[in-house]
C-alpha cells in the first residue's frame, strides 16, 4: 500500500512526528510519501540465545539453487578501486 | 570467543545458512551470537551482498537483507579505514603479494576496531601481521 501526502494536508502534530522519523525539519512543499509492507520474515524472530538461528539470517531463502549460485559467484568479482597492469 | 568481523564470503555463508555446505558455519554462527549478539562487517561487504541481489533483482532478499543489517554491526569505510589500507597495500606490494580493494578495506577496518577476521579466504589476510583470522568454514 502506498499512499502520498503534500505536508499541507498533513495535521501539524502529524507533522512532528513525521519529523521525528525522518530526523530532520521537513520544508512546507515537501510531500511525504508512505509505503506499506509486510515482510515475511518478523524483525525480531529468534532470540539469540536459543538454539536455532534467528529467522532474520535466512536471507536467501525463496531463491533457486541455480539463483544462489548466480548471486555467489557476483562475490568472486571484487571491488577494484584502481587498476595496475 | 573474540569479536569478529566477518568478510564477505563468510557474511555470504551467514545469510544462507542451510545450505549443506555452511553446516560448521551455522555451528560458529549460533556460538557467535550468543556470546556477543550481533555480527559485524564492513560496509564493502554489505555493498558486495546488495549489488549481487540486485543483479539478480531478488528484491525479496533484498529487503530480508536489510532486516539482517539491522540485526547487525555495519562498520564505515573512513578515511581512516582508507589511510590504513593504503598502509596494507604498500605493504603488501613490497612483499609481492596483490590484496584486493575489498580485503584491504575490510582487514583495515577489522585491524582499527582490533577484531578479528572470519573468512572463508585466509589466505587473503593471514600475511597481515597483528591480524588474527580464522575460517567457520574448517572443523
Amino acid at each position: 500500500m502506498e499512499t502520498t501526502r503534500k505536508l499541507t494536508e498533513i495535521d501539524p502534530q502529524d507533522i512532528a512526528v513525521v519529523e521525528r522519523m525522518f530526523g530532520q525539519r521537513l520544508e512546507a512543499t515537501a510531500n511525504v510519501v508512505l509505503v506499506l509492507r509486510t515482510l515475511d520474515l518478523p524483525v525480531d524472530a529468534g532470540p539469540a540465545d536459543s538454539d536455532e538461528l534467528p529467522a532474520w539470517c535466512n536471507v536467501l531463502e525463496g531463491m533457486s539453487d541455480k539463483d544462489r549460485d548466480e548471486f555467489r559467484a557476483t562475490l568472486d568479482t571484487r571491488i577494484r578501486l584502481a587498476h595496475c597492469d | 570467543m573474540d569479536r569478529c568481523l566477518l568478510d564477505t564470503s563468510t557474511l555470504s555463508d551467514v545469510i544462507d545458512l542451510p545450505a549443506k555446505r555452511s553446516a560448521r558455519v551455522a555451528k560458529w554462527s549460533k556460538s557467535y551470537l550468543r556470546a556477543h549478539g550481533h555480527f559485524a562487517f564492513s560496509d564493502v561487504s554489505s555493498y558486495e551482498i546488495l549489488r549481487g541481489l540486485r543483479k539478480k533483482q531478488a528484491q525479496v532478499q533484498e529487503q530480508r537483507f536489510q532486516v539482517f543489517c539491522r540485526h547487525c554491526e555495519r562498520l564505515p569505510v573512513t578515511a581512516e579505514v582508507f589511510d590504513r589500507a593504503a598502509t596494507l597495500w604498500a605493504q603488501g606490494q613490497q612483499q609481492g603479494i596483490h590484496v584486493d580493494d575489498a580485503d584491504l578495506i575490510i582487514a583495515a577496518t577489522a585491524s582499527i576496531q582490533r577484531l578479528a577476521v572470519v573468512t572463508a579466504n585466509p589466505r587473503h589476510f593471514e600475511w597481515i601481521d597483528g591480524l588474527p583470522v580464522s575460517n567457520w568454514r574448517d572443523p
